[in-house]
């Protein structure tokens, strides 16, 4: 929130610097149209911000400013120099406000209703307040000069500051690191020609390790997830519907997309916009939504994806969707497009008009959208980054935002594939699973043109890539490797290549458009040595060989809770045989990866084996002792299942990896081996299943830095608004879910539901911490007996209720 | 006024390019190919962290480029490197000659060269060296474009 409220500071006075010159422009001939523009768009974006914060001071200025400007706009009023120093004066109190917000400091109040006051439209007021004093902006106001100079000192040593840098230099130093890494490569090629010398050997290891240092920095400085920006967007909606009395349900998805931290400031106000948009004008009231036989609670849908050098972002909302008369009227009463070329206009295009400046189809205007400047600003915005917006949309069902928002510069995980002697990179997102034919797992079969592969009980479409790009590939068709993709919609297909060389993080740079025009590449990279590869683009190849529908059609679809229940009820598994010959089983969820790593990465310690795997440490179970006869000893290489509990990491060393399976049969519990959950019958053969609890237990690695934890708190008026800011100023996330997974449970003496509920060991135990519950009662501590006393807490006992959370996260952590 | 040309020999013939609109000349080293592009598009070449596309000039004017063996350049093939709509090109051409000053406008195009050559040409100029003809960086990078949607 912090972080936001920086932003949010820098921002305004950002543009307060920008538009000053055109305030200024503007007092000089307040008739000019765009500078009026220009300050509309500013006061409306404060305005749009305060709705994120909660600064109803500052949402009340810029409001009462944005009313008046909104008349002027539309013709309604004419500008004179009291109405231009009343808005000047409101200007520089918004700026006076963002200095105490900055500071932290409470906000100048006084005088805020003469300020408002002098914007009326009712000349004696006016030529009261200003003949009084010319710039002040009415005499009754004496306060703000003071508190804006005090303001202006207090605030420099307080805060932390920070500094906006323009991106080209950016750009330069990214460019000049990666320039700077390639030539190390160069001269470590040379080094290793001339062969050991610790003289000069040393120097370079530590210039090598300053290098990674900065150039993850500088990776790190430019992007950002873009979860930053959907965190405090289930608020925004949640504060709009229930000003509005709607019912909406924000559903986010893809927030582990990453982009540049500049696009994300980019796109924030659009955003805010949209949504701002689709909740005021899209969704109907809960009745209107009853009547016309919709569910109650509108859905609004934000799904982020990157596909080659581009982020979609679809926003949908099921509401009543774009009415294509009354934009075209509407266009056509405001001078935007005339008559006849309007008739000239399919639809779609039609649509499009949305985002002219000063249409909006709202026959009502509230403070939450409206007045149109929203779109229009929307798409200059994206415009000026090089993104573009559509809108389409079915009446009555509902409007579909299409953001495409390009990726100069962006990060992504890749895997390094090679065919016919040439690498290529594809986005690891796809990617499901790797499986070797080689080894037999899989059996190939032609069903006509298409060769097929049966993969957990399905038939999936194998895609040679070099068929694709129609090169010949090294290796027969059934000694492939089949990368198994799944696209945006849930489809999936393998696709056939020659080796797998690495994963990491790659630089996608864009290509020349002709070579985007093959509709097989989305971008290029560097690899290590300096040469580029090209980034497969994945969802387009799919539909091009005709795999994939079109995937937008997904982006309507409803959930269907009662198919994803019954799916998850399944329990699969995965069959290996470890290095004592023996088949076992462990549950398919904790297995992230299957991993190969060097015998040589394995240091064996007293007690703990640990590898290496990609940088990282962990532990290592299931390898036999040096001096264990009945069991093969490894060479070489090892084959790792890396499982995840979600929160920490262990390896597993296995001889041979099998197949994964459907858990079908019984499961006969076993006492006698720790590490053993239970026997099962698996084509015939009994199989023991690894006790996933008890390995993670014993052996799982701490978690790293520790996410926030989760607080469950009751579900009513009083933990809402005397709860939730405690604690989650007390640095806990808040939940009123009773499903949601959550760490420690507050419950209240009135409120019995949480205490010894039906939360049992369920799946949840393989996170191994168990929650922990803080009972709360009504009754101050004298009016409870001394005994009872430590049982609970008194609702109004804030340092013992911190204390006590303070010591569940304790118990958590350790 | 007299501008500054960097003369080139494009399957031997000699042409020039505006030396103002030229980044540097290089030589160019290992090239990824890109499938599914047009011949005249020899792949991607990069010039130090970054990513150029290589374009064989010879090809854009339909004749085969001198000492190509293989699909493979010659070592010690040059290119111009070129920025056109923000993107980085590699003309490859046959060899660099040097800088010269234009010598008189530019004119047409003469006969003898073709269609080819004149659609990827401002025109001809005459130079202290003799005359040569002035090549159109845009017009070279455009006609990849329109060649692959034949394909």
């Amino acid at each position: 929130m912090d972080d936001l409220l920086t932003d949010f500071v820098a921002e305004t006075r950002e543009m307060l610097e920008a538009s000053e010159g055109e305030i200024i422009a503007w007092e000089a001939d307040p008739s000019d149209k765009s500078r009026l523009d220009t300050i509309f768009r500013f006061v409306h974006t404060v305005k749009g911000n305060c709705g994120f914060f909660d600064f109803p001071l500052l949402e009340q200025l810029s409001h009462a400013a944005e009313d008046a400007l909104a008349e002027v706009r539309a013709g309604r009023r004419v500008p004179d120099a009291a109405l231009v120093s009343a808005v000047l004066a409101i200007i520089d109190r918004i700026g006076d406000m963002a200095n105490a917000i900055e500071a932290g400091q409470e906000l100048p109040h006084e005088g805020q209703d003469a300020l408002i006051a002098a914007l009326a439209d009712n000349e004696e007021i006016e030529l009261d307040a200003m003949s009084a004093d010319g710039a002040e902006s009415s005499p009754a106001d004496p306060a703000p000069p003071p508190i804006s100079t005090g303001v202006a000192q207090d605030s420099t040593p307080a805060v932390q500051r920070s500094i906006r840098l323009p991106v080209d230099l950016l750009d330069r130093v990214m460019s000049g690191v990666s320039d700077m890494v390639l030539a190390r490569n160069d001269l470590a090629h040379r080094l290793r020609q001339a062969g050991n010398q610790p003289t000069i050997d040393g120097p370079f290891e530590r210039l090598t390790t300053i290098l990674t240092d900065v150039r993850e920095a500088i990776t790190r400085m430019r992007m950002q997830r873009i979860e930053y920006l959907f965190g405090a967007l289930p608020r925004l909606v949640r504060d709009l519907s229930s000003e509005l009395g709607k019912q909406v349900m924000i559903d986010l998805e893809g927030g582990r997309v990453e982009l540049d931290r500049e696009m994300i400031e980019m796109i924030r106000d659009p955003l805010t916009h949209i949504i701002r948009n689709a909740v005021d004008h899209g969704i109907e009231s809960p009745s209107e939504r009853l009547k016309i036989g919709k569910r109650e609670i509108g859905l609004l849908s934000i799904a982020a994806r990157q596909s080659g050098n581009k982020i979609s972002l679809v926003i949908t909302d099921d509401g009543r969707g774009l009415d294509e008369a009354k934009i075209a009227e509407k266009a056509i009463a405001n001078g935007i497009i005339s008559k006849a070329e309007c008739d000239a206009l399919s639809r779609h295009a039609v649509l499009q008009l949305v985002f002219e400046p000063g249409l909006s189809t709202a026959e009502k205007v509230s403070s939450i959208s409206g007045r149109g400047v929203g779109l229009d600003v929307v798409r200059d915005n994206l415009e000026k980054v090089g993104g573009s917006i559509q809108a389409t949309s079915t009446p009555g069902k509902g409007t579909l935002l299409n953001l495409q928002i390009p990726l100069t510069l962006s990060i992504i995980a890749g895997l390094t594939v090679e065919v016919g002697g040439q690498s290529f990179a594809l986005a690891q997102s796809y990617v499901e699973e790797v499986i070797e034919l080689a080894n037999g797992n899989l059996e190939l079969c032609n069903a006509g043109e298409t060769a097929l592969v049966t993969f957990r009980g399905e038939r999936i479409p194998v895609l040679s890539l070099a068929k694709v790009l129609q090169i010949d590939a090294e290796l027969p068709e059934d000694k492939q490797i089949l990368v198994m993709l799944r696209l945006a919609n849930g489809d999936i297909f393998a696709l056939a290549i020659d080796r797998i060389h690495s994963h990491g993080d790659v630089v996608v740079k864009p290509l020349p458009p002709a070579i985007m025009a093959t509709q097989m590449f989305g971008g290029t990279t560097l690899l290590e040595d300096g040469s580029p590869v090209l980034l497969l683009d994945i969802p387009q190849i799919a539909s091009k060989t005709g795999l994939a529908s079109d995937t937008r059609s997904q982006t309507f679809r409803s959930v269907d809770v009662t198919a994803e229940a019954s799916e998850s009820t399944k329990q699969h598994a995965m069959v290996f045989t470890d290095f004592w010959d023996r088949s076992k089983a462990i549950r398919l969820e904790l297995v992230q990866r299957i991993e190969t790593i060097q015998s040589d990465s394995i240091e064996v310690g007293d007690g703990a084996t640990r590898a290496v795997v990609a940088d990282e440490i962990l532990p290592l179970i299931g390898l036999p002792e040096h001096n264990d006869n009945s069991a093969k000893q490894p060479s070489g290489k090892v084959r790792v299942l890396r499982l995840s509990d979600g929160s920490s990491e262990l390896l597993y060393a296995i001889s041979r990896v099998h197949d994964a399976i459907e858990l079908k049969g019984e499961l006969a519990p076993i006492d006698d081996d720790l590490f053993t959950e239970a026997m099962t019958l698996v084509d015939g053969r009994s199989i023991s299943l690894i006790d996933g609890h008890a390995i993670f237990a014993k052996f799982g690695s701490t978690p790293r830095p520790v996410h926030a934890l989760t607080c469950l708190l009751p579900d009513n008026d009083w933990a809402k608004t005397m709860l939730v800011p405690l604690v989650s100023s007390a640095g806990y996330s808040v939940t009123h879910c009773p499903k949601s997974a959550a760490d420690i449970v507050i419950a209240l003496d009135d409120n019995e539901q949480f205490v010894g509920s039906e939360r049992g060991d369920d799946n949840s135990a393989c996170g191994g911490a168990g929650q922990t519950i803080i009972q709360l009662r009504s009754q101050p501590d004298a009016e409870v007996p001394e005994s009872d006393r430590s049982l609970a807490i008194y609702r109004y006992d804030r340092s013992g209720l911190l204390a006590a959370l303070r010591l569940a996260s304790k118990g958590d952590a350790a | 006024m007299n501008e500054l040309l960097l003369i080139a020999i494009v399957a031997g013939r000699r042409c020039a390019f505006y030396a103002t609109s030229i980044r540097s000349v290089i030589e160019i080293g290992k090239i990824t190919p890109i499938p599914g592009t047009p011949d005249m598009v020899l792949g991607l070449a990069a010039l130090r962290s970054k990513t150029l596309t290589v374009i064989d000039c010879a090809r854009v004017v339909g004749e085969p480029i001198a000492g190509l063996d293989g699909g493979q350049l010659p070592a010690d093939a040059r290119a111009t490197v070129v920025d056109v709509d923000g993107y980085a090109y590699a003309l490859a051409v046959d060899s660099i000659e040097d800088i010269a000053e234009t010598a008189s406008e530019v004119g047409k195009v003469l006969g003898g060269f073709g269609k080819k050559w004149a659609d990827a040409a401002h025109g001809m100029v005459e130079t202290s060296g003799g005359p040569a003809l002035l090549l159109d960086i845009e017009r070279l990078v455009g006609s990849i474009t329109c060649t692959d949607r034949a394909t």
